[in-house]
């Protein structure tokens, strides 16, 4: 149980651990050490703005926003993610049907329209909901 | 390569979970178009029966399918009758439950019924991935569910915090997976358990072991995880919170047995898992029984009872046997399936009569409506382990599992059989909070108005149903045990 | 052959037709279904070869992954008084309860069914997985017939008396399952020739297990709390069953298990076991002396009789054996007459308080004779049941140990100072109220139903035979088991009862 010695096998294991924490914690403070080293420090009004181009930001933002916010966003996510799933198979989609057999392509077209049919229902659905209606 | 006939004979396997599939995206568009919500339920009645009859089908294989993603075997096949059998009652229950927005019954059943789907899917998957995609399946549409009664601040509240104490410990399960991969250099079960053949307990492993037992002991409740419980059950619709209760921990458990079975058997994990699960399970039926004992909530009642009848399974776990655990997990699940879904079935009643869920609401049942009062009691009772009810069977194979462990000499024995009394002890404190029920029911009177509940044909049904079914698997149990060992995971 | 499973489905299948039985069916069907299935049962129960031969039923149950389990019932010696006690003080019961029970009746005999299944099914079992089926199915009406038809307190009596003897029955479920595990059999019988070759650390553990469970149900000293709430707070019929069978299956429990199967670990417990019970009665005679309530007063004496019984049992002569069996029989003749006279007065004068009792010979002359039998025969009065137990037990006990023989007589002493005072504060002397005058006697059915325990008193009493010679066979079985397993050297005391020495050959075989 834990009370074994290590091995040196298990010790061998866990000094990747160890690297990975040490080399992970330099790669997040380093840059950042680094900057506060090397970077002169000048701060002004334009400097502190939330963006240093664009619109001027005004007033706070920590106000509420309307939740149908996230509904389009989720709406959104459809066609985000079917354009994400959609491009690697396309790539693939003649290399089935070319390379290897008829069935298999037709079988992934089948998969990639059935895929595009779930995701379209989910569309229906908040459309027939009236989700997407701004008011 | 595998080919695309070949594919499509293997579609066969999943025809439980693609009915319901179907079944919960044909409820979401039907919605669209009947304005009537409540025409939608003899459709998801309709789509469990029909996943519960296929899954019945004897279609096994014991070939990985999917190219190894799924394995649909006599232990996926059981938790797929498990998870429609238990859809189908709790779509019996929420139909006759008041609270429920009727504009939303078609949104609430496509989801209920996807979750069914998500269950079978987590009982089969043998891929590390595709059981973190189903597990995260489950646990969204259950979040939805519980957060279903929008207007209700409790219900908010607990799909809440549901949602972010199940974020953070699907992360941790996530790390766990990583590190398993990271250790193994495979993502499949069977590879994993190659990889691990002949080479000792690590300490990489043993953290992934833990990591992951925080992903699926969320589900399951197990403490330190169960935080969420009280408020999610609390808050969530009546039939939800038996959802979760018997399916969506059943479901946990199910995962727990493959992942724990397949890729760890060795003996040489055991003292450690033992030491680990066996204190776990102590703490946490220990845990719930004692602040159940303090609750007035119905709702909240069962639900640290639900996180003690989970350290009591988990117990089961300790003897990691194959000849013994998984019958003995089995049959208490299939016990407590019935007997919980039964309690549940008269919570609901007593809500739709009085608008609450304390146990005050009870007072005097046995004179409003003895059947309710007595199928409590007798749910009640098998909850308690006592003789000859459902739960009783379940809680003796448990106990005989840790004794046979205990004394085939099992490393650790002795610490077997201290879990085996904390076990005894856990079972007359939860004796004493059972009971503190039918003290209500039987020796207090009602208070004056209070209305004689009234029982629909559906929740009348599901009550006969766990009713009968708790009885039969007590006092005639022998079908369910023969029907569970032949449903075990094979030995490794 | 199907003498037995009768026996317990019967009154089970009686119970569940009460229980189903519509809201409008009359109270005077539920009490005459209830009074004639009772004295049916009571009947077949006669049925039982009264010599105490062995009958014996068994069909398998179920099996899985190597545990079997058979529901077998077996009837023997040992069991077949204790099932016949059961039926008939179950119809006694009944036959009082008609004419007191008004709130939910058919409940109530479902309940009273209910325990009689359990505890016939408990005499019975003839494997353990079945035994503790029915040891757990008791519980459960006797719970209700406390929590629901009992007096004030009744709530936390019933819930006293269930989280008692559910804790000591679950250990009991630990060993059992321990026991099977290292003798592959549930069978009573196969076990007794099995469980006594276990190794002796294993054996000591299961001694304890079972013991616990079965000493809370006696109930031996200091595990006795539960019993005086119980028993005051139960209703008659409660305090009857109670009192008159459910303590019993303790003693039976522990002459059935405990030491024939684990006979080593019984003969090193029994030094300290015997202490206990010495102090239990001793400690049990002194509580109920200095009782106000009539109820709490036979509740501690039981405590004290009951005493005699584990005494009787840890001592390893046939005298003192049979003496504890005799002793279990006596016990729940003559208290459950106690109890039920105690119910008839509080049924009359709606106290329990001696202190607001007094002078009711007058007005109850009948049930002041059947007071004074009962109360005598429980004091150990000679011609009576009392006498034969408490005297074989003091004699087997004289020649194990001097000293806790005399501390046990005390209790005899004792118990009949405080018997009396009982009877008397009770029944003579001057009325504590006026109305009292105005009280109506028991009837033919109440006369009925205690004449069903003052015969079996008077004949016990004065002819003890037929029952002795049973019971008698019974101990030797036991005394045999001790003395086999008891290291050489220890001599066994050849001790013979006084009505025994005639019958030689029965002991002898």
């Amino acid at each position: 149980m834990w009370g074994c010695a290590l091995h040196p096998e298990q010790f061998y294991t866990l000094s990747f651990l160890g690297v990975f924490v040490v080399v992970g914690l330099l790669f997040a403070l380093g840059p950042l050490i680094l900057a506060y080293m090397l970077a002169p420090y000048r701060p002004g009004r334009t400097k502190n703005e939330t963006y240093e181009c664009g619109l001027e930001a005004r007033g706070d933002s920590w106000i509420q926003f309307r939740v149908q916010y996230y509904v389009i966003a989720l709406a959104f996510l459809i066609f985000d993610l079917e354009a994400v799933f959609l491009f690697p198979a396309a790539m693939v989609l003649r290399e089935r049907f070319v390379e290897q057999s008829l069935s298999l392509g037709l079988l992934a077209a089948v998969e990639i329209v059935l895929f595009v049919a779930i995701l379209a229902i989910g569309l229906v659905y908040a459309w027939a909901k009236k989700l997407l209606e701004w008011n | 390569m595998v080919g695309a006939s070949e594919l499509w004979q293997q579609m066969r396997y999943l025809m439980p979970e693609g009915l319901l599939l179907c079944a919960g995206l044909v409820i979401l568009l039907f919605d669209l178009v009947v304005k009537k919500g409540r025409s939608l339920y003899p459709l998801a009645m309709l789509a469990t029966a029909g996943a519960a009859a296929l899954a019945l089908l004897p279609l096994e294989s014991s070939e990985p399918l999917f190219f190894g993603m799924i394995q649909s075997d006599a232990f996926a096949r059981y938790f797929k009758v498990f998870s429609a059998l238990a859809g189908f009652l709790v779509v019996l229950m929420s139909m006759d439950y008041k609270p429920l927005p009727a504009r939303f019954v078609g949104e609430y059943l496509g989801i209920l019924v996807l979750a069914l789907a998500a269950i079978m899917l987590l009982a089969e998957s043998t891929n590390l991935l595709m059981i973190f995609l189903s597990l995260e399946f489950l646990s969204l549409s259950s979040y939805i569910l519980v957060g279903f009664l929008r207007n209700d601040k409790k219900s908010k509240e607990a799909s809440l915090k549901y949602f972010l104490f199940g974020a953070m410990c699907t992360a941790v399960m996530l790390y766990g997976f990583a590190l398993l991969y990271g250790a193994s250099g495979s993502l499949d079960l069977p590879a994993i358990k190659a990889a691990f053949a002949n080479r000792q307990n690590t300490p990489l492993t043993c953290l992934a072991m833990l990591f992951i037992l925080a992903g699926f002991g969320f589900k399951v409740a197990m403490v330190p995880f169960h935080a969420w419980v009280p408020d999610a059950y609390e808050g969530a619709p009546t039939p939800i919170t038996a959802f979760l209760s018997v399916g969506s921990k059943a479901g946990g458990f199910a995962v727990l047995l493959r992942v724990f079975f397949t890729v760890f058997p060795g003996l040489d994990y055991h003292p450690y898992w033992l030491a680990v699960v066996g204190v776990l399970a102590v703490f946490t039926m220990t845990v719930g029984n004692v602040i159940a004992c303090s609750q007035d909530n119905l709702k909240r009642l069962l639900g640290y009872s639900s996180i003690a009848q989970a350290g009591y399974v988990l117990l089961g776990f300790v003897v990691m046997d194959g000849r013994f655990t998984q019958p003995a997990v089995m049959i208490y699940l299939l016990a407590y399936l019935f007997m919980n879904l039964g309690a549940f079935v008269v919570v609901i009643v007593i809500a739709n009569t009085t608008g609450q869920e304390e146990i005050d609401d009870l007072a005097g049942l046995s004179e409003r409506s003895p059947l309710l009062a007595w199928s409590m009691f007798i749910f009640l009772l098998s909850l308690a382990g006592v003789p000859p009810l459902g739960g009783w069977i379940g809680k003796y194979y448990i106990f005989a599992t840790l004794v046979k462990g205990y004394l085939e000499g099992l490393s650790g024995g002795n610490l077997m059989l201290w879990f085996a009394v904390a076990l005894a002890v856990n079972s007359v404190i939860a004796a004493y909070y059972y009971f503190r029920i039918v003290k209500a029911m039987f020796f207090e009177h009602a208070r004056e108005r209070m209305a004689r509940p009234v029982v629909g044909g559906p929740l009348l049904t599901a009550l006969y149903v766990s009713l009968i079914l708790t009885f039969a698997v007590g006092l005639w149990p022998q079908p369910f045990l023969n029907w569970v060992s032949r449903m075990a995971l094979p030995l490794l | 052959m199907y003498l037995l499973p009768i026996l317990v489905f019967v009154p089970l299948l009686v119970a569940v037709l009460l229980l189903l039985a519509p809201r409008s069916t009359s109270p005077n069907l539920v009490r005459m279904v209830a009074l004639v299935a009772s004295g049916l049962i009571a009947l077949w129960s006669l049925g039982l070869p009264l010599s105490g031969a062995r009958v014996d039923y068994s069909i398998p149950w179920f099996s899985a992954w190597s545990w079997s389990v058979n529901f077998s019932l077996v009837a023997d010696g040992l069991s077949t008084p204790l099932i016949l006690l059961t039926t008939i003080l179950n119809f006694n019961c009944v036959l009082y309860s008609v004419g007191v029970i008004r709130k939910s009746e058919p409940a109530y005999y479902f309940c009273l069914f209910l325990l009689e299944a359990g505890i016939v099914g408990t005499f019975l079992a003839g494997d353990l997985f079945v035994f503790y089926v029915f040891w757990e199915m008791m519980l459960i009406p006797l719970y209700f017939i406390i929590g629901i038809w009992g007096s004030e307190q009744r709530i936390y009596a019933a819930v006293k008396f269930f989280l008692f003897t559910l804790a000591g029955s679950i250990f009991m479920l630990l060993a059992i399952i321990v026991l099977y595990n290292q003798t592959g059999t549930f069978d009573v019988a196969a076990l007794a020739a099995l469980a006594p070759r276990l190794d002796p650390v294993t054996q000591k553990w299961l001694f304890w297990g079972f013991f616990v469970a079965f000493a809370i149900k006696v109930p031996l000293f200091p595990l006795h709390t539960w019993l005086p709430d119980a028993h005051t707070q139960a209703p008659t019929a409660g305090s009857i069953m109670l009192a008159g069978v459910l303590l019993k299956t303790g003693a039976y429990g522990i002459l059935r298990f405990c030491i024939p199967f684990f006979p080593a670990a019984a003969a090193e417990a029994a030094g300290f076991i015997n202490t206990l019970a010495v102090i239990a009665i001793i400690y049990g005679a002194l509580l109920a002396f200095a009782q106000k309530d009539l109820k709490r007063l036979i509740a501690y004496s039981s405590v004290s009789h009951m005493g005699f019984v584990i005494l009787g049992c840890f001592t390893w002569n046939v005298p003192a054996i049979s003496g504890g069996i005799m002793q279990i029989i006596n016990h729940g003749i003559s208290t459950s007459g106690l109890f039920l006279c105690a119910g008839l007065i509080y049924d009359r004068t709606h106290t329990r308080q001696m202190k607001e009792l007094g002078g009711l010979a007058d007005p109850l002359g009948r049930l002041t004779g059947f007071f004074a039998i009962m109360m005598l025969s429980s004091a150990g009065l000679p011609f009576l049941n009392g006498f034969v137990g408490e005297f074989l037990v003091l004699l087997g006990s004289w020649k194990n140990s001097v000293w806790l023989t005399v501390f046990a007589a005390t209790g005899v002493v004792l118990g009949a100072i405080y018997l009396l005072k009982m009877f008397q504060a009770g029944m003579l002397g001057k009325p504590a109220k006026s109305e009292y005058a105005k009280l109506r006697d028991i009837g033919l059915r109440e006369s009925l139903a205690l004449m069903l325990l003052v015969i079996p008193a008077f004949w016990i009493g004065i002819y003890p035979k037929p029952v002795l010679s049973v019971v008698e066979r019974e101990a030797a079985k036991i005394e045999k088991t001790m003395s086999t397993a008891l290291p050489s050297g220890t001599s066994m005391i050849e001790g013979r009862a006084l009505w025994a020495v005639a019958d030689e050959r029965d002991v002898q075989d």
